[in-house]
């Protein structure tokens, strides 16, 4: 009895100290941290999901891999970051970002759309489960000679690719490239310095990591997007509603434009000149689909159903392709 | 008494009319002087939204007072910055305090839409003293430009205008266009200046920015270069190192990095600051101290009681060992600081007798 009274008291004593509602933090990652343009967006998600009659925090992070592990560590019920870094929860959503899967951004809104629409099952696995995707922006190579613009001339160069992404250690080795570990932080000066030949980001890293300064007057950025990086929004299920992921996938995917819109800006700011348009895009398509191909089978990096569902997004749009005939994927 | 003041100003400007040379002399040295002797940043923001014009208007628009200039808009930039600053207060109170629903949600909106407001107008005024400081000495970033001792100040505000001004446009919504490219520009610029003389601030700001964008040189750490700066820094009475250290890691959600840095800020302003630049020292309070009104308003719902200390953390009461028995020994009815409650009728238990 006594200790009966004993854990009564002890839970009231706990339960006073507990706000009425507590909000559901989100770890967010955003590289310009609480004035940056994804945590502005955040802001504005969590402002409607009071609407919803949920309580959410935005919490800034400027480093990626731990808002991941505060996630994983149960400091935060949602994680917003890269796919490249949520590979590890679930592969479904994160091989939107496959090498070579989605051409142009049609491509990529599509897609976003379907999982909207359709709310596949596999959007969760296990608690986790995918909120939101937005687009960062097409992924280009940038060269710091352009006559470097098939794929064929890439082998031997040196090439910056972000060490905690299983994708470039297969897609540099097929084109027999060398890769340089880099991070976000020091892509721009190693790519800026001349440690390396080449690099991939998106636009919006054209302007901040001046990638003028390494394109010079010989290089330039080829114009066939290598992939779509995305930010996703990756939520623990059980801390919300049943139905919160798929109001909140609704509610991105009428973000899109808006958020496409700062990625074109930042497009934009690469001058005319320095795009390096390419004729025919066979060889780079083939070695795409290698790579894709070999991160399923041998890596499992990727996964089959989302690799399917936009190999079949590409044929719809263009049916001549030759893979809509192969169908591998 | 402002008004005469401005007159007085003007006029002082007026007799050197058409020499762009004398009004950046007189606005860099003596002006500046003058109105940062005292710790009023409201009367600093005053003279510089006050003096933008009459100084463009002074001159040819070939032969504008750049460095004087650069003055009065960093200064004018401080007085929609402080202004944005308030609505970010709004909005943490209205988060903290108003009861769920419509009303709520529309508050925050409110105030979140007058915070970007006025940033923007920052955003626009900062911006424009950095473009004014290229338009003096060049492209920052490059080869430093030959910068007279004297007019060192002009050229370490502009840079600070550089980083304030993207940053500021960055969370506006990029209404302005600040480039982007501005804050690597700024990085390497500092290099420009002497560290100790600008109270370590020039490497301060490139800590910052490197802490922010990467670009550090490899093995240095930038956060504890920032936090090593504004140790060092703080002995020359203008803390500017621990404010920009506060908004840097609450910009990246380091909080206790944050609250560490606002905590030596109020300990580094037991010492009197530098009498020539208060107000500066006074901006860089401000500054901490909107982070701490932040990290209050969250956990409390007011601003800060006393600059310097936190809010105490809650704690949670943890079940003892066995079930919660009364930790001091004997029957949980039992008073557990000794003796029987013994009422005497006022509701107090009554004292012991002897």
């Amino acid at each position: 009895m006594r200790n009966f009274t004993g854990a009564l008291l002890g839970l009231t004593l706990l339960a006073t100290s507990l706000p009425a509602q507590a909000a559901n933090v989100i770890c967010a990652y955003d590289p310009a941290g609480k004035s940056g343009d994804y945590f502005k967006i955040l802001e504005d998600y969590a402002l409607e999901a009071q609407g919803w009659g949920v309580e959410v925090e935005v919490k800034a992070y400027t480093d990626e891999e731990t808002a991941a592990k505060d996630y994983e560590a149960g400091k935060c019920n949602g994680v917003v970051a890269t796919g490249v870094r949520l590979q590890r929860f679930n592969r479904f959503p994160t091989t939107i970002e496959a090498i070579g899967a989605l051409p142009t951004y049609d491509h990529l809104r599509y897609t976003i759309n379907d999982l909207q629409k359709y709310s596949p099952p596999n959007l969760r696995k296990g608690e986790h489960e995918t909120a939101a995707i937005m687009p960062i922006g097409a992924v280009y190579l940038f060269v710091r000679d352009r006559n470097t613009d098939t794929v064929g001339e890439l082998a031997g160069k040196r090439i910056a690719t972000m060490d905690y992404d299983k994708a470039a250690p297969v897609m540099v080795d097929g084109i027999g490239a060398i890769m340089v570990p880099a991070d976000l932080g020091s892509i721009g000066p190693k790519f800026n310095n001349g440690d390396v030949d080449a690099c991939y980001v998106s636009a919006p890293a054209y302007a901040p990591f001046e990638l003028h300064r390494g394109l010079g007057t010989a290089g330039g950025v080829i114009k066939y997007p290598i992939a779509q990086a995305t930010m996703q929004l990756l939520i623990r299920h059980s801390a919300f509603p049943e139905d919160f992921a798929k109001k909140s996938r609704t509610y991105f995917y009428g973000k899109f434009d808006t958020i496409l819109g700062l990625v074109k800006q930042a497009e934009k700011e690469i001058p005319s000149s320095k795009w390096i348009e390419i004729t025919g895009t066979e060889d780079f398509d083939d070695m795409f689909l290698g790579v894709r191909l070999e991160l399923r089978d041998k890596h499992g990096a990727y996964d089959g159903t989302m690799l399917k569902a936009m190999r079949k997004k590409r044929c719809a749009i263009d049916s001549s392709r030759p893979e809509c005939v192969e169908k591998k994927e | 008494m402002k008004v005469a003041r401005l007159a007085l100003v003007a006029g002082a400007l007026l007799s050197t009319f058409g020499c762009a040379a004398k009004i950046n002399n007189f606005t860099v040295r003596t002006v500046l002087d003058r109105a940062t002797d005292r710790p009023d940043i409201d009367r600093v923001c005053a003279v510089g939204n006050s003096l933008g014009i009459p100084l463009m208007s002074l001159t040819k628009k070939t032969n504008y007072p750049k460095k004087a200039l650069i003055v009065a808009e960093l200064s004018a930039a401080m007085c929609a910055e402080l202004e944005g600053r308030e609505y970010a207060l709004e909005v943490a109170l209205a988060k903290k305090n108003l009861p769920a629903g419509p009303g709520k949600i529309g508050s925050i909106k409110d105030a979140r839409t007058k915070e970007a407001r006025a940033r923007q107008l920052a955003a626009l005024r900062y911006y424009t003293a950095f473009q004014y400081l290229e338009e003096e000495w060049g492209e920052a970033g490059n080869e430093c430009p030959k910068i007279k001792g004297k007019d060192e100040i002009a050229y370490f505000f502009g840079l600070f205008a550089g980083l304030s001004g993207t940053l500021h446009d960055s969370a506006s919504g990029r209404n302005i266009g600040v480039p982007q490219a501005t804050l690597g520009k700024v990085a390497r610029a500092t290099e420009c200046l002497d560290n100790e003389t600008w109270w370590n601030a020039p490497n301060a700001l490139q800590a910052a920015i490197w802490a922010t964008l990467g670009g550090e040189p490899e093995g240095v750490d930038p956060w504890e270069l920032l936090e090593d700066q504004a140790k060092k820094g703080e002995k020359s009475g203008v803390r500017i190192g621990w404010a920009a250290l506060s908004m840097m890691a609450a910009n990246a959600g380091k909080d206790e990095l944050t609250e560490h840095a606002i905590i030596e800020m109020a300990r580094a302003l037991e010492t009197k600051g530098d009498p020539n630049w208060m107000a500066l020292d006074e901006y860089s309070m401000m500054i901490a101290r909107h982070e701490s009104d932040l990290i209050w308003i969250a956990a409390e719902g007011h601003r800060t009681e006393k600059f310097g200390e936190l809010p105490a953390e809650e704690v949670e009461v943890p079940l003892d060992e066995g079930g919660g028995d009364n930790p001091f020994g004997g029957d949980d009815d039992e008073n557990p600081f000794g003796g029987d409650e013994v009422e005497d009728g006022d509701g107090e238990p009554a004292p012991e007798e002897e």
